[in-house]
C-alpha cells in the first residue's frame, strides 16, 4: 500500500546468499518489508521460500549480503537476537516442541515476549483465537493432529503481535474455516502495526491480504509486484507456451 | 481384468484427522500412472500404505492378486515393488556400483553366510555385468566407481532408480522424483525413465505435484485432494477436467 | 503369628533397603537431570561424581582442609566448572548429533575424566581407606526411629538431600522460566532461540547445575565405599539408569521412587529368598547370586519389554533441517600406485618389526607384543559390530570372557585340548551373542548400548559366580588356570611359538573379517548403516543381517578371549574382561578406527605397547641414544592413555570413522592430490565439485521444503 519512506524498513535483505551446508538455497536475494506492510512469497517447492524466511529470522546466517532489522545490521547474529528485535517466525509444518504441553509451548515464548504478567492474558487470547487449543491446553503437543499443531505454531506469533511476523506455509494443513479465521486475525494485527512476511500457496488468500507479492524460482526472485497483478504473472508462468508440455 | 496393483478402499486417519478416505487405485502392468494432488492431499500417506510403511485402517492392497496386508516392507520389495525416495536415500561411503550391486545380490539370493567366509561373497562377473548394463542404461557408467557423495542430486536420483530396478520390480513407485531438480534436470530424468521403461517394461506409479511432469510422462492419472480421489482417467482428460483445473488454480502448485 | 512375623520381616527389609535405595535414587535423579537438560545419556555422570568425592576426600585428608571449604571447592566450584567446560567444548556442538554419538562421547569422557583428575591433583586410590563424609561422625552415629533398624547420620543426610533435591528440581522444572527453557533447548535449540531465549546460556546453566548435583551425590555417597575408585561410581550409574528407567527417564519424582523401589526390592528379596531356597534347594545358586543383578535384570527387562520408553525421546527437532549435517569424511579413493606404495611400505615395516621382535625381544617385550596381537583379535569383534554394523555393544568383555571360561572349564573338567576348547568357546560365545541379539536388536542405538551394558553387568554379577563358569570357590584360591596348548610336536609353552600361533589366528580372523566386509554380509551391514529405509526398499531385512553381525562379533570376541586366557595361562576375569575394561576397549577402537582391520590391530598395540614404549620414554631414549638424556617428565603415568584415548573418542561425533582413520585419509588424499594432480581419477571428483560449488547428492536439506 505505502512504499517505505524515510523510516527504515522492518526487514531488509540485501543480495543475500545462503546455503544449508553444501546445498545452496539463495542466490542474491534482495527484499524488503516496510513498516506495516504485508508481503507474500509464492513459489514452487525448492524455490527458496523457506530459506528466505529462515534468513529473515536469523535461523540461517547469510553467506554473503546482509540482513537488516529495523535498519540495524543483524547479519550473522543468533536467532534469539532477531526474536528480541521483534521478529516472530512460525516455521512450516509441525514446528512445535513435541514433548511440551500446548500451554508450555506458548508459555516458553510468552514469558519473554509478553512478560510474566502477560502470560495469562496471552494464553487467553491464544485460546480465544483457537478454542480447540484451549480444550487441549494440557495435552502433549506431539499428540495433537497436524492442523492443531499448525494452530499452536501460529497462535504463538499471532498473540505476540511482533514487529515482523513471518509465517511459512501459512495455511498448509488447516481447514478452510480456520484459514479464514487466521487471515482475519492477521488483518487485525496488521492494523495494529505488525508487518507481515508470509509464504502461501493459495494465491487468492495471499492477494487479499498482501500489498506486494514476490514470486520465487530456484533461489532467486522471479517477479515482484503489486498483489493484484500477481495472479496474471503466475498464470503466465504456469501456462507459458514454452513449457515442455505436450 | 485385474491390475498389477489394486488398492481398494484405503482409509487412514491420524489422531482424528482423516488423511485418506476410501481411495481406490489400480495400476496395470507396464502402464505409467500418475498420482497428483496439492501438498497435504495425502499422497505420501497413500504411498506409505502401498509400501507397508503404514498399515491402512481400512481397505486392502493387492499386488499380483495377492493380499499384501501385514507383509513387511522388505518382503513387498522382494515381491516386486521397487521405490525411490522424495528425500533422497543413498548409502553413505559407498560407491555407485555398490548401490546397484547389493540390490542385485539381494535379488539373486546367492548371498549365503558360508560363501562370505570362504571368499565367495565378492561380486561375480555375471552380477557385475548386470549392474554395468543398468548403469549404462541410466548413463551412470562413467561415475560407476565414484563415491556417492561425489554425485549431483540428479545423478543421485538416477542411482536410486537403478538400485530399485536391480531388484527387477514389476512396479516402480517414484516418490516426487522432480523435487530438488530444476526443469532441465527433471526433463532429462523423465527421458531416461521413459527409455529404461521401454526397455525393461515395468509399471510406474508416479507420485508428483509437478503437473508438467505428470502430463508429460503418464498415461493414466489419479487426483487426490483432502484425502479423497477427486478424479481419475487418462491423463489428458483428467488434466482438462474443469474440476481438477479449478482445484489447481485455487492453489499454487505447479513449477513456476 | 506367622503373618505378624512376615510383616515385621517385610518392614525391616524395607528399612534395610532404604539407604541403598536412596543412593540409587540420588544418582538416578542426577542422571535424569542431565538427560532432561542436555539430552545426553551421560555415562560420565559417575566420573563426575567420583571427581567431587575424591577431591573432597583429598582436600580434607591430604591438604587438611575443613569440611565447608572442601565442600565448596569440590561440589560448588569444581563440579559446575567441569560441567561448563564440557558444555562449551563438546556438547554445545553436539546438540544436533545423534544420540549414539553423544553416548560414545560420554563413554570417552567416562574414561578420560577420572584419569585427568587423578593426574591433576596426584590422587591415588588407596585400597581400604574409607572416605570421610561431610556429616560429622556420619558413619558412627545411628538413629533407630522404629526400633527395628538403625540409620546412620550419613544415610539420613542422603535421604534428606534426595528428597529435597527431587522436590526442588521438580519445582524448578514446573514453575520457573529457566526450567522450561532447559527442557526446550534439549528438544530444539533453534525453536528456543526463536522464542528469544539464549540457548547457549541455558544449556551452560543446565550443565553447571547437573554437574553440581553429580558432585553433591558423589560426596554424599562416598562413605559407602571401602575404597574410592572410579569404576564403582560407574557401576552405580548403571544401577541408577535402571532406577531412572522405572521413571521413564524424564520424571524426577519417579526416578526417586525407582531408586527406592530397587533398594527395597533387593532387600525384600534378600530377606525372603533364603527361605524359599530352603524349600527348593535347586534355587540356591540362583538366590545367592541374583541380588546384585536385580537392577540389571530390571534395566534389561524395561528396555526390551517396554517399547514406550524407547519412543520417548525420539520426538524429532522440527528445525533439524536448519543446521547442516556434519561434513562427510575425506575421500577414500586414491590412485592405485599410491595404494601399492602404501602397502609395500606397511609390509616392509611389519617385516622389520617382526624381525626385531623375534631376535631382540626379551620375555617382557615378547609378553607385551603377544598381548597386543591377542587383543587385536578381540578388537576385531568391535570392528564387526561397531565398525560394520554401526551398533554400540558394551558387552564384548562378557563375550570374550565366555571364550576364556569355556577353555578353562573344558580343559579343567574333561581335559579337552585347549585349542579345540578355544574354538568351542568361540562357538558358545557366538550362540550367546546371537541369542542376546534377538531381543535387543529391535532397540537400536542408545537402547541397544544400554541393554548390552546391562547384560555385561549381569554377567559380571551373576554368571561369573556360577561354579560351572568362573569355577566357584576353588578358583578363588587357585585361579582359573589354563594350560598352554600343544599341537603334536609343537609346544606353545615357548613364548615365541605362542606368538606365532597368535599371529596365525590374527591373520586368519583378519582375513575372515575382510571377507565378510567384501561379501554379502559386510555390504548389507554397510548399506543398513547408510540408510535403513532404503535398504528395506530393495528387500533387505535388517534383523537377519544384524543377528549375524552380533553372532560373528561374539565369536571373534570369544576366540580372542580364549587366546588371551591361554596367553596369560589364566582367565583372570576381573583384570581382563570386567565391564569397565571392555568400555575402554570400545573407546580405544572407536578413537583409532572402528571400520578397518588396521584399526583393531593399532588398538591392540595401543593397549599393551603404548604405555611401555611411549609413556615410559623408551622410544625417546632410543631416539636420543641415551637414557640419561630423556627429560625428567618420563616415565609418564600410564593413566595418560585413558586421557588421550578417552578424549580422542570424544571426536566420534564428528569423525565416526575414527581419529586415526580420519587423519590417515586426509593425509593420504592430500598426498594423492599432490602426486597425481596431473592424472585425475575418480577420487578427485568430489574435490572438483566442491570447488564449483555444486550441490551434492547427499545433503539432508535438499528436500526440506517439500511435504514430508
Amino acid at each position: 500500500m505505502k512504499p517505505p519512506d524515510s523510516a527504515p524498513p522492518v526487514l531488509e535483505m540485501r543480495s543475500v546468499e545462503a546455503a544449508y551446508g553444501p546445498f545452496r538455497a539463495l542466490f542474491g536475494v534482495s527484499l524488503h518489508v516496510g513498516e506495516g506492510e504485508a508481503v507474500g512469497i509464492l513459489g514452487a517447492n525448492g524455490a527458496g521460500k523457506t530459506a528466505v524466511a529462515r534468513v529473515a529470522s536469523g535461523l540461517v546466517p547469510p553467506n554473503a549480503g546482509a540482513v537488516h532489522i529495523g535498519g540495524v545490521d543483524m547479519s550473522g547474529e543468533n536467532a534469539y537476537k532477531f526474536a528480541r528485535a521483534g521478529v516472530a517466525h512460525a516455521p512450516e509444518g509441525r514446528s512445535v516442541l513435541a514433548t511440551f504441553t500446548v500451554r508450555e509451548n506458548l508459555e516458553l515464548s510468552f514469558r519473554r515476549a509478553l512478560g510474566r504478567r502477560g502470560v495469562k492474558s496471552g494464553l487467553d487470547r491464544a485460546f480465544d483465537f483457537f478454542p480447540r487449543l484451549g480444550e487441549r491446553r494440557n495435552q502433549i503437543a506431539g499428540t495433537l493432529s497436524g492442523g492443531e499443531q499448525r494452530m499452536l505454531s501460529l497462535a504463538r506469533v499471532l498473540v505476540e503481535e511482533p514487529r515482523l511476523l513471518i509465517a511459512d506455509e501459512l495455511s498448509l494443513g488447516l481447514a478452510p474455516i480456520i484459514i479464514d479465521e487466521v487471515y482475519r486475525i492477521l488483518e487485525s494485527i496488521r492494523g495494529a502495526g505488525t508487518s507481515l512476511l508470509i509464504i502461501e500457496q493459495h494465491v487468492t488468500y495471499a492477494q487479499n491480504l498482501c500489498d506486494r507479492i514476490v514470486l520465487m524460482d530456484h533461489g532467486q526472485l522471479d517477479w515482484v509486484g503489486p498483489a493484484q497483478q500477481a495472479g496474471d504473472a503466475l498464470a503466465a508462468r504456469l501456462f507459458s507456451p514454452n513449457s515442455p508440455r505436450q | 481384468m485385474s491390475g498389477l496393483l489394486e488398492a481398494t478402499g484405503i482409509s487412514k486417519s491420524f489422531a482424528g484427522i482423516q488423511a485418506l478416505q476410501d481411495v481406490t487405485l489400480s495400476v496395470d502392468a507396464q502402464q505409467r500412472t500418475g498420482l497428483i494432488g496439492p501438498n497435504g492431499a495425502g499422497k505420501t500417506t497413500f504411498f506409505n500404505c502401498l509400501l507397508g510403511v503404514l498399515a491402512p485402517d481400512e481397505g486392502e492392497v493387492r499386488f499380483k492378486g495377492q493380499d499384501m496386508g501385514g507383509v513387511p516392507v522388505s518382503h513387498r520389495a522382494r515381491a516386486g515393488i521397487g521405490r525411490t525416495f522424495q528425500r533422497i536415500e543413498l548409502f553413505d561411503e559407498t560407491s555407485v556400483f555398490e548401490h546397484l550391486f547389493i540390490a542385485e545380490r539381494v535379488r539373486n539370493g546367492s548371498g549365503a553366510f558360508w560363501k562370505d567366509l570362504v571368499g565367495l561373497g565378492r561380486p561375480k562377473p555375471a552380477e557385475i555385468n548386470r549392474c554395468r548394463e543398468m548403469l549404462d542404461l541410466l548413463g551412470l557408467l562413467p561415475v560407476a566407481d565414484e563415491p556417492i557423495e561425489a554425485l549431483s542430486l540428479g545423478q543421485g536420483r538416477l542411482v536410486e532408480v537403478g538400485r530399485a530396478l536391480m531388484t527387477n520390480p514389476e512396479l516402480l513407485l517414484l516418490d516426487e522424483p522432480s523435487s530438488g531438480l530444476d526443469r532441465k534436470e527433471t526433463a532429462a530424468l523423465a527421458a531416461t525413465l521413459r527409455a529404461v521403461q521401454a526397455e525393461r517394461g515395468f509399471a510406474i506409479l508416479l507420485v508428483e505435484h509437478d503437473i508438467e511432469l505428470v502430463a508429460d510422462f503418464t498415461e493414466h492419472t489419479y487426483v487426490l485432494d483432502f484425502g479423497t480421489l477427486i478424479a481419475s482417467g487418462p491423463t489428458s482428460e483428467v488434466l482438462d477436467d474443469p474440476e481438477v483445473r479449478a482445484s489447481y488454480l485455487g492453489t499454487f502448485e505447479a513449477e513456476a | 503369628m506367622i503373618l505378624a512375623s512376615v510383616g515385621e520381616d517385610f518392614f525391616r527389609a524395607i528399612l534395610q533397603g532404604t539407604p541403598s535405595g536412596t543412593v540409587f535414587a540420588l544418582v538416578a535423579l542426577g542422571f535424569v537431570l542431565t538427560y532432561k537438560t542436555s539430552g545426553v545419556f551421560n555415562l560420565a555422570f559417575g566420573a563426575q561424581a567420583y571427581i567431587s568425592a575424591a577431591l573432597y576426600f583429598h582436600a580434607v585428608n591430604q591438604w587438611g582442609w575443613s569440611t565447608v571449604p572442601a565442600l565448596l571447592l569440590s561440589v560448588f566450584a569444581v563440579a559446575p566448572a567441569i560441567g561448563l567446560v564440557l558444555e562449551r567444548t563438546m556438547f554445545r556442538r553436539l546438540r544436533t548429533a545423534s544420540a549414539v554419538a553423544k553416548l560414545v562421547v560420554a563413554i570417552g569422557l567416562n574414561v578420560a575424566l577420572p584419569a585427568i583428575f587423578e593426574l591433576a591433583v596426584r590422587y591415588e586410590p588407596v585400597a581400604g581407606r574409607t572416605p570421610t563424609g561431610i556429616v560429622p561422625n556420619g558413619a558412627s552415629v545411628f538413629y533407630d526411629p522404629f526400633g527395628i533398624y538403625p540409620f546412620s547420620r550419613d544415610e539420613l543426610a542422603q535421604m534428606a538431600v534426595a528428597l529435597c533435591g527431587a522436590l526442588l528440581l521438580a519445582a524448578l522444572f514446573r514453575f520457573t522460566s529457566i526450567g522450561l527453557s532447559m527442557r526446550a533447548v534439549v528438544e530444539s535449540p533453534r525453536m528456543t532461540e526463536m522464542a528469544g531465549i539464549r540457548a547457549d546460556w541455558v544449556s551452560a546453566f543446565a550443565w553447571a547445575l547437573s554437574s553440581a548435583f553429580a558432585g553433591m551425590a558423589g560426596v554424599l555417597i562416598a562413605p559407602r565405599f571401602n575404597t574410592l575408585i572410579a569404576p564403582d561410581f560407574f557401576y552405580l550409574v548403571v544401577v541408577a539408569i535402571a532406577a531412572a528407567a522405572i521413571g521413564r527417564l524424564v520424571s524426577l519424582p519417579r526416578a526417586l521412587a525407582g531408586g527406592l523401589l530397587l533398594g527395597w526390592g533387593t532387600a525384600v528379596f534378600n530377606t525372603f529368598a533364603p527361605d524359599w531356597a530352603e524349600s527348593f534347594t535347586f534355587l540356591e545358586p540362583l538366590t545367592d547370586n541374583i541380588t546384585p543383578a536385580i537392577p540389571f535384570i530390571v534395566l534389561f527387562g524395561i528396555l526390551v519389554l517396554w517399547p514406550a520408553i524407547r519412543r520417548l525421546r525420539e520426538a524429532n527437532d522440527p528445525m533439524a533441517g536448519v543446521d547442516p549435517p556434519p561434513p562427510a569424511p575425506p575421500d577414500y579413493k586414491r590412485h592405485p600406485y599410491l595404494t601399492m606404495g602404501i602397502r609395500a611400505f606397511t609390509l616392509s615395516f611389519l617385516i622389520i618389526l617382526g624381525w626385531v621382535v623375534f631376535t631382540q625381544a626379551d620375555v617382557r617385550w615378547l609378553f607385551l607384543v603377544t598381548q597386543a596381537v591377542v587383543l587385536s583379535i578381540v578388537y576385531l569383534s568391535i570392528t564387526v559390530i561397531t565398525g560394520f554394523a554401526g551398533q554400540i555393544s558394551l558387552c564384548q568383555g562378557a563375550f570374550a570372557a565366555i571364550g576364556g571360561f569355556t577353555v578353562f572349564q573344558m580343559a579343567d573338567r574333561w581335559d579337552v585340548p585347549v585349542l579345540l576348547a578355544a574354538v568351542a568357546g568361540a562357538f558358545v560365545a557366538a550362540a550367546v551373542g546371537g541369542l542376546l541379539s534377538i531381543p535387543v536388536l529391535r532397540l537400536g542405538g542408545v537402547w541397544l548400548a544400554l541393554a548390552t551394558l546391562a547384560f555385561a553387568y549381569f554377567f559380571d554379577a551373576v554368571v561369573v559366580k556360577f561354579p560351572w563358569v568362573g569355577g566357584g570357590e576353588t578358583s578363588l584360591f587357585q585361579g582359573t588356570r589354563i594350560p598352554r596348548p600343544h599341537l603334536g610336536p609343537l609346544d606353545f609353552n615357548d613364548d615365541k611359538a605362542f606368538l606365532v600361533l597368535a599371529l596365525i589366528v590374527l591373520v586368519v580372523v583378519s582375513s575372515l573379517v575382510i571377507q565378510l566386509r567384501e561379501g554379502t554380509i559386510g555390504r548389507t551391514l554397510r548399506v543398513l548403516r547408510g540408510s535403513e529405509v532404503a535398504a528395506e526398499s530393495i528387500g533387505i531385512s535388517p534383523a537377519k543381517a544384524r543377528v549375524a553381525a552380533f553372532a560373528v562379533s561374539a565369536f571373534i570376541a570369544g576366540l580372542g578371549g580364549a587366546m588371551l586366557s591361554m596367553h596369560q595361562e589364566n582367565v583372570n576375569y576381573p583384570n581382563n574382561f570386567a565391564p569397565a575394561t571392555a568400555l575402554f576397549w570400545l573407546v580405544l577402537v572407536v578413537s583409532l578406527s572402528a571400520r578397518t582391520v588396521e584399526g583393531a590391530i593399532q588398538a591392540g598395540a595401543a593397549f599393551s605397547l603404548f604405555p611401555p614404549i611411549i609413556l615410559n620414554g623408551t622410544i625417546l631414549a632410543w631416539i636420543l641414544r641415551a637414557e640419561e638424556r630423556v627429560p625428567g617428565i618420563f616415565p609418564v603415568s600410564p593413566k595418560w592413555r585413558f586421557v588421550l584415548f578417552g578424549l580422542a573418542a570424544v571426536q566420534y561425533a564428528r569423525h565416526p570413522e575414527g581419529m586415526l582413520e580420519f587423519s590417515k585419509r586426509r593425509s593420504i588424499s592430500r598426498l594423492d592430490a599432490r602426486l597425481f594432480e596431473k592424472y585425475p581419477h575418480a577420487g578427485h571428483a568430489k574435490l572438483r565439485r566442491a570447488r564449483r560449488g555444486e550441490p551434492a547428492a547427499r545433503p539432508e536439506a535438499v528436500a526440506e521444503e517439500s511435504e514430508s
